[in-house]
């Protein structure tokens, strides 16, 4: 559908984006090409609609992977160096790749924790909500440790999944966390 | 707060002559509140200390006098296009609100609303030399050659959408139609329009789908040709008002706008900033007063404040500030 080929400029974000910033980028993205979008109906159809965001996707896996991110980035230093500069995309990054946010995830962890991460990387938990479709009352529940309004632990476990994968982070380590915050009665409110 | 600060870095900015900046305000649909946006932002830029001249250039169906408060002038466009006067500098009238003058527009005749070519470009040509800070054209609604060769001639377009189908779908028509008549302006060459009407026969087989993916095209084919496209098409940059906004995801409507018209068009849509929802706008309307005098601190007119801000600061809005909160 989109020309376009330069991953940044599809996702409508600066060379330095941050993690937070890709992020929230690409959950516009959704709310943009998504089916009940009023933006975009009356200049792409339902096929382009779903061309455009499948590039988008694309760009997002890339650009919100530290390591593909790095390799793309060296990629596209490389061809705007090429000769031939017609089509060597304009604006690469000269300075070293940015990295996103120095996020750590400590062995244990309680909804604090998650929140200080989510707010480190600049994410807002409405675009947690937005990205993962997750009730943002159960997401609050999440954060500030009120177990037991959250529903059956198969649901928390898959919540506290899509949250990670949400800001990408390690999910599997960030679930670990959590669950050994839930049996080690922390901070648990009611 | 807005008096030249001799000593600092815009030492040289200041020394020049001052800035004439022309507004028009379009966006295709009426009722968008393109009237309300002129008069609003006139009186805010005005306050701010800048000299401002508004001119109702909706021809024919002209009401900015009422916006303001006033009467309707006895000298107004009219006699300017019937060159009862030579300067368009004559039929300027006070607003009575310091900074702040009005062209008012003409009511009359059905043939002013369709203006001849000449006498349309006279016009323009008079308004880029008037000597003030900020000029702000209200538009009509509409797609007339009029209308967007208006647009096209003031270097901020202002776009007053409201987040509602029609007006999003109207807006999207209005640089439509912004976009071609500046596209074959320059496709005039006929080196240009051989290369157009190549590209448009593969059309299908290319893919070619939007504006956007048939600059890119002509771009492989003749890039010095193509980029001189690109350029001249990148020099639309529509600024964006969402009126009316009653959510954030209304609000996140112009950012969406922007970056459909940026994959659409392949042009740079600037989101200048929203004007929330607010009953007192059509509380002063009733009573002919202009919101920014009658009810200056309603949350209506704080946002028109803050577009003026942004037009002055030559900014847009941000979105993590949105998104992020």
């Amino acid at each position: 559908m989109t020309t376009e080929r330069n991953l940044y400029r599809l996702l409508e974000v600066a060379a330095t984006a941050g993690q937070g910033e890709i992020i929230r980028a690409y959950e516009l993205a959704k709310r943009t090409y998504g089916p009940e979008s009023l933006a975009t109906y009356s200049l792409f159809n339902a096929n382009e609609r779903q061309a455009v965001m499948a590039k988008i996707e694309e760009a997002y896996r890339t650009l919100s992977d530290p390591e593909r991110r790095r390799e793309y980035d060296t990629w596209l230093a490389a061809q705007a160096r090429m000769p031939d500069g017609a089509t060597a995309p304009a604006g690469p990054p000269t300075a070293a790749p940015p990295l996103p946010a120095d996020v750590e995830i400590p062995d244990v962890l309680y909804g604090r924790d998650l929140k200080r991460l989510r707010e480190q990387l600049g994410v807002s938990l409405q675009t947690i909500a937005n990205l993962t479709r997750i009730n943002i009352t159960y997401l609050h529940h999440l954060e500030e440790d009120r177990h037991g309004k959250l529903p059956n632990p198969v649901f928390v476990r898959s919540y506290l999944l899509q949250y990670a994968q949400a800001l990408k982070l390690d999910s599997d380590r960030l679930l670990a966390g959590y669950l050994s915050g839930m049996t080690a009665n922390g901070p648990a409110a009611s | 707060m807005n008096t030249p600060q001799p000593a600092t870095g815009s030492l040289f900015h200041d020394q020049l002559a001052p800035a004439r900046e022309i507004c028009a305000i379009g966006g295709g649909k009426g009722g968008t509140g393109k009237t309300f946006l002129a008069a609003g932002l006139g009186i805010a830029l005005a306050k701010m200390g800048k000299r401002v001249i508004l001119v109702d250039a909706d021809l024919g169906c002209a009401n900015l006098h009422t916006a303001l408060g006033l009467p309707y002038p006895e000298q107004t466009l009219s006699d300017f296009m019937k060159e009862k006067v030579k300067r368009l500098s004559d039929v300027i009238v006070d607003s009575g609100i310091e900074n702040l003058r009005l062209i008012s527009g003409a009511q009359d005749f059905l043939e002013i609303a369709n203006p001849r070519y000449k006498e349309k470009m006279r016009l323009i040509r008079q308004v880029q030399t008037l000597d003030v800070d900020y000029i702000i054209l209200d538009l009509g609604a509409g797609t007339s050659f009029t209308i967007l060769d208006f647009f096209l001639s003031a270097g901020n377009g202002l776009l007053a959408v409201v987040p509602e189908p029609g007006s999003i779908e109207n807006v999207y028509r209005f640089i439509k139609s912004v976009y071609f008549r500046k596209f074959k302006k320059v496709a005039r060459d006929p080196e240009m329009r051989a290369l157009i009407t190549q590209a448009m026969d593969q059309k299908n087989d290319l893919g070619l789908r939007t504006p956007h993916d048939l600059v890119s095209h002509i771009k492989t084919i003749n890039p010095e040709l193509g980029a001189r496209l690109t350029e001249s098409l990148r020099a639309i940059r529509p600024k964006l008002v969402v009126n009316q906004v009653r959510s954030k995801d209304d609000i996140a409507l112009g950012f969406s706008m922007r970056s459909s018209c940026s994959k659409y068009f392949g042009i740079d849509v600037e989101y200048l900033g929203y004007i929330e929802f607010d009953d007192t706008v059509r509380l002063a309307a009733r009573h002919k007063r202009p919101l920014m005098q009658e009810y200056p601190y309603c949350s209506a007119a704080r946002c028109v404040e803050k577009v003026a801000q942004s037009l002055v600061k030559k900014e847009q809005l941000n979105i993590d500030f949105i998104l992020r909160s």
